[in-house]
């Protein structure tokens, strides 16, 4: 073994000590007198440009997003009191409720399915929809392969997409049955599916696309754009709600983060990335 | 010495290490496969567990390495990993661990005991963060390996019966072979061995080294001993070999087991001494026995008692030099019978002829005499007479003829001897007492016998009367009386006659074969009539020729060598047998034996000593006799005899000048004497053509040999009367007188 070999080793054992060291200090239940956020993935791109602009006005309490928990994961971490403030795109169940947590509806953007930007695909039907999603349409008009791009079962998006119709519930329901269909975990993971797997189809919000500025197109649904005017008009009727969830205890920076959310600034930011105030 | 073929390994034996292979392989199998597959079916879900495991780690590793501090909240994302990447295996339970290996979550159902669990790490940046645990049941895999079990139980079940049946069944079906084989192999050692066994010869087999494996139980019957015996002392084989015959069978056994020497078969007669001292005659037959390679495998040998051959073989032999004997007796007898009686004819016409010479000279009457006689037989008286001779030149004369006449009758006497021996003597036998016959003897004997000697008779009482003429035992009792007396050379000393009985059996027959057809015809008892004298008995040369006509070993002048072949001539003619047992020194013994007479009712016995009626010296009156003889001399004798009588003879030496003569004037005739034995015509035929010339003219037949079957001929042939001609001419001419009618009656009869 050469000793530069040896060296390199070291280095980078010293390398992977500082990155945990930070992520011990950034990820822990929340940094003294900071506030940790985290939850679902469709808002971590809003929360951070919220979190960017609070955080320069108020440095000595800094709110830090860390990467996706998922909506009942953020829930449990804040229950769990290993952040200080959740984000989940559905609302509390009892037994969360019982346990001390509350939530507030801070946000709705609309819930769309989405090409990669590069497609020539810019709008789809329900019955479209679902033949693709029961294999009844395996190529989009240009000959490129329909790639489905499926959350898991219990995720808050799958219920969605169900909720659309009888004929999608049977065709994502035959979509999971069926192998060989890729399955992201979470919001990222599929928006990043959507992007990089040609001929992609899939789940997202109008938010994550914006406010994360992804290649995606999000195709007009039975002649409705999803724009999130059109969605606080009423007009795209297929949305997802935002809520910031705080635990038993609900910390001052919490509170003064949600303030900054609910205020006209945070409003102005998250209407800027495709949501809307309810 | 039954023996069953030894097999390499017995048949139990096999059969238990069938079993025990059979039961090796099918607990083999009915082992592996259970295990094999429970081992393999375990090392398959292990891997697959670890490998799930491993995968499900990997799909975790972007989740925990997007928020290690938080990774853990994410159970909802977890749990959907955990259910599709890979989807888990029925059963399983797939369980997150954080870093503490605290429980984070479960998806799937607790496996039911027991259970296999893998788990693999969750790294970030190449530290633990946690691990996943995949936890499989293996009840599915116990319950399909109890299964493998019972099919592995069940398959070696399988196996064993199969394993341990079809040897079995094969074996069986060779030990089904193997016992037809067997039973055909003991049926065909059987079949030899009951063929060996009972061989009637006494068969062998002696090998190489000298011993005596196989020894056929006939030996017992033949040698007295067991096959045993023979078998643990094989040189009992030789020992009981006769003392004389044992160097040359012992060489004969070395030069049938040399290689060099031996034959195809090689046969030879020795004797053995039985265990019981027997000594038998065994025919020996060997052969020297090699196999294809020419290695001396022993000596086969078979031995036949010829015991009763060889004494059959002596018997015949001793028959043979009997018959032999017989027929130089029978020789000697036919050829001195002719002799004497041509000789006898000669003698009763010298005899006759000194007879008329002497008649002449008595009466001293020449007149009417012829003149051819007085030339032939009276020359002296002829003489004297012609020169007037004085009366003791007559007396001269008579005493010549008388000397002529006693040398001519002990001739004649002589004769009849010699005819006696030939049975050339009339014999009539009739039922006849012989203790009569022996006291006569007897008394006729102690008158003449020497006082030095004595008689003792002994008559056992009662003795079956015998078909005998009497006067010809009593001959045979004098004869051989008178032999005894001359062997005793003037010694004192004993002469016994014993009479009594002897059963008839086999072995007497066979010594005496003239006794055969008796004892086939009337078995039974048999008349013994012994004589025995101790005086210096006889050697077997002198004994073997003792029946011989002139053979004797007395001095020239003290016997004629006939007596005893007149004792032999007349009891074979009486159908008897007679044996001489002497030895030098012991005296001798001739023991005769007769058979006895058969019960013929009303056939009177003959009286011992009686005298047969004497003719009459009848003078003729003129009757007319026709003599008819070849022998011319007899002839003239006859004539002249007879016309001295007062008959008239016309007297013939050719048949057909008699029968002319008869023809011419057959009532001429008063009685018609021919004689038997003639060339040409037989005195029968002679007699046959008198009765067709002249039924009731009487005819006599005479002849030198009569016997039953004459008479019978001459009876058919109407012959009045056989006449023996050996008697003398006087006799001859008594009887014919007998015949002639008497003079009334002829006249009568004319």
């Amino acid at each position: 073994m050469s000793f530069t070999f040896r060296m390199r080793q070291v280095t980078r054992g010293f390398a992977c000590a500082l990155v945990l060291a930070l992520l011990q200090g950034t990820c822990g239940p929340a940094a003294a007198g900071g506030l940790t956020v985290g939850g679902t993935g469709t808002a971590l791109g809003s929360m951070r440009l919220l979190a960017a602009e609070f955080n320069a006005r108020n440095p000595d309490a800094p709110v830090t997003i860390v990467p996706s928990l998922g909506s009942s994961g953020g829930i449990r971490a804040v229950l769990g009191g290993a952040i200080g403030l959740a984000v989940t795109s559905r609302p509390l169940n009892d037994g969360e409720r019982r346990q001390g947590a509350a939530e507030t509806e801070y946000a709705r953007t609309p819930f769309v399915f989405a090409v990669a930007a590069d497609s020539r695909v810019a709008a789809i039907t329900a019955g479209e929809l679902a033949d693709i999603y029961s294999g009844k349409k395996a190529v989009w008009a240009d000959g490129t392969p329909v790639r489905i791009v499926l959350r898991p079962e219990n995720d808050v998006d799958t219920e969605l997409v169900m909720n659309l119709s009888p004929d999608i519930r049977r065709g994502v329901l035959a979509a999971h049955a069926r192998s060989g269909v890729r399955l992201a975990v979470n919001d990222q993971d599929a928006a990043n599916d959507i992007e990089r797997i040609s001929g992609a189809i899939g789940p997202t919000t109008l938010a994550l696309i914006a406010s994360e500025k992804r290649p995606l197109r999000a195709l007009t649904f039975d002649g409705r754009e999803p724009t999130a005017a059109n969605g606080a008009s009423g007009s795209y009727p297929y949305f997802k709600r935002l809520y910031l969830v705080t635990g038993v205890r609900r910390t001052a920076s919490a509170e003064r983060f949600i303030a900054f959310v609910q205020s006209p600034e945070g409003r102005r930011i998250l209407a800027g990335n495709g949501q809307w105030s309810p | 010495m039954r023996r069953r073929p030894v097999p390499l390994v017995s048949a139990g034996r096999l059969v238990t290490v069938i079993g025990r292979l059979a039961l090796a392989v099918a607990s083999t199998v009915a082992l592996v496969i259970p295990l094999g597959y429970s081992a393999l079916e375990y090392a398959n879900l292990a891997y697959r567990t670890d490998r799930q495991a491993l995968v499900k780690a990997g799909a975790m590793t972007a989740l925990v390495s997007g928020n290690p501090s938080l990774w853990s909240y994410q159970t909802q994302r977890i749990e959907d990993l955990l259910v599709h990447y890979p989807v888990p295996m029925d059963g399983d339970r797939v369980s997150v661990y954080d870093e503490q290996d605290g429980w984070l979550l479960s998806v799937g159902e607790p496996p039911a005991p027991p259970v296999l669990a893998r788990s693999r790490p969750l790294y970030d940046s190449g530290r633990v963060v946690g691990r996943v645990a995949v936890e499989h049941s293996l009840r599915a895999l116990v319950y399909e390996a109890l299964v493998a079990a019972m099919l592995g139980l069940l398959l070696g079940g399988a196996v064993y019966a199969v394993l341990r049946t079809l040897p079995l069944r094969a074996l069986r079906r060779m030990s089904i072979a193997l016992d037809k084989e067997h039973a055909a192999l003991r049926s065909s050692e059987e079949r030899y061995r009951t063929v060996a066994e009972f061989t009637y010869d006494w068969e062998y087999w002696r090998s190489p080294d000298g011993g005596l494996p196989y020894v056929s139980p006939s030996c017992l019957r033949v040698t007295g001993y067991q096959a045993s015996d023979f078998r643990q002392d094989p040189g009992l084989l030789l020992r009981i070999v006769h003392p004389d015959d044992r160097e040359a069978l012992d060489r004969h056994f070395h030069e049938v087991e040399t290689p060099q020497t031996q034959t195809d078969h090689s046969e030879r007669d020795f004797r053995i001494l039985t265990r019981d001292g027997e000594e038998r005659w065994l025919a020996h037959v060997c052969q020297h026995i090699s196999d294809r390679d020419g290695k001396y495998l022993g000596r086969r040998a078979c031995n036949r008692d010829i015991t009763e051959r060889k004494r059959a073989e002596a018997m015949h032999a001793e028959l043979e030099a009997q018959l032999a004997e017989s027929q130089k007796m029978e020789a000697i007898g036919t050829l001195a019978g002719g002799i004497a009686h041509d000789f006898n004819n000669i003698l009763a016409t010298i005899l006759g002829n000194v007879e008329l010479a002497r008649q002449d000279l008595s009466a001293g009457d020449s007149s009417g005499r012829e003149s051819a006689p007085q030339a032939a037989a009276g020359a002296p008286g002829a003489s004297a007479r012609r020169a007037g001779a004085p009366a003791h030149a007559h007396a001269l004369v008579l005493e010549s003829l008388d000397e002529i006449c006693k040398a001519g009758s002990r001739a004649r006497d002589l004769v009849q001897q010699i005819l006696a021996f030939s049975r050339r003597q009339p014999v009539e036998r009739r039922p006849t007492a012989l203790a009569a016959v022996v006291e006569e003897s007897a008394r006729l004997l102690r008158a003449t016998l020497p006082a030095r000697l004595t008689l003792e008779v002994q008559c056992e009482a009662p003795v079956p009367a015998v078909l005998a003429d009497a006067t010809q035992i009593q001959q045979v009792l004098i004869n051989l009386a008178t032999n005894a007396m001359q062997a005793m050379r003037g010694r004192p000393g004993r002469i016994g006659i014993r009479l009594d009985t002897v059963p008839l059996d086999a072995a007497l027959a066979d010594r005496h074969p003239a006794l055969r057809t008796l004892l086939a015809q009337h078995p039974g008892r048999i008349v013994r009539l012994a004589v025995s004298d101790d005086g210096p008995g006889m050697d077997e040369t002198t004994r073997a020729r003792a029946f011989e006509p002139f053979f004797t070993t007395k001095a020239a002048d003290e016997g004629t060598g006939l007596g005893l072949s007149v004792v032999h001539g007349i009891v074979r003619a009486h159908g008897g047998a007679i044996e001489i047992d002497s030895a030098p020194g012991k005296g001798a013994v001739f023991t005769i034996l007769l058979p006895a007479a058969t019960a013929q009712p009303g056939a009177p016995e003959a009286e011992p000593g009686a005298e047969p009626a004497a003719a009459a010296k009848r003078q003729g009156s003129d009757q007319h006799i026709l003599y008819l003889d070849d022998d011319e001399a007899l002839v003239f004798l006859i004539r002249r005899l007879l016309e001295r009588r007062g008959f008239r003879i016309s007297g013939y030496t050719d048949q057909q000048e008699a029968l002319a003569a008869l023809r011419a004037d057959p009532a001429g005739f008063d009685l018609v004497v021919t004689d038997y034995n003639m060339p040409g015509m037989s005195g029968l035929d002679v007699a046959r053509a008198v009765r067709a010339i002249r039924a009731d003219l009487p005819v006599a037949v005479a002849s030198g040999f009569v016997d039953e079957a004459l008479r019978a001929q001459a009876g058919a042939a109407g012959v009045r009367e056989l006449i023996f001609k050996a008697d003398a001419a006087e006799d001859l001419c008594d009887a014919l007188v007998r015949l002639v009618p008497v003079a009334d009656a002829t006249a009568t009869g004319r």
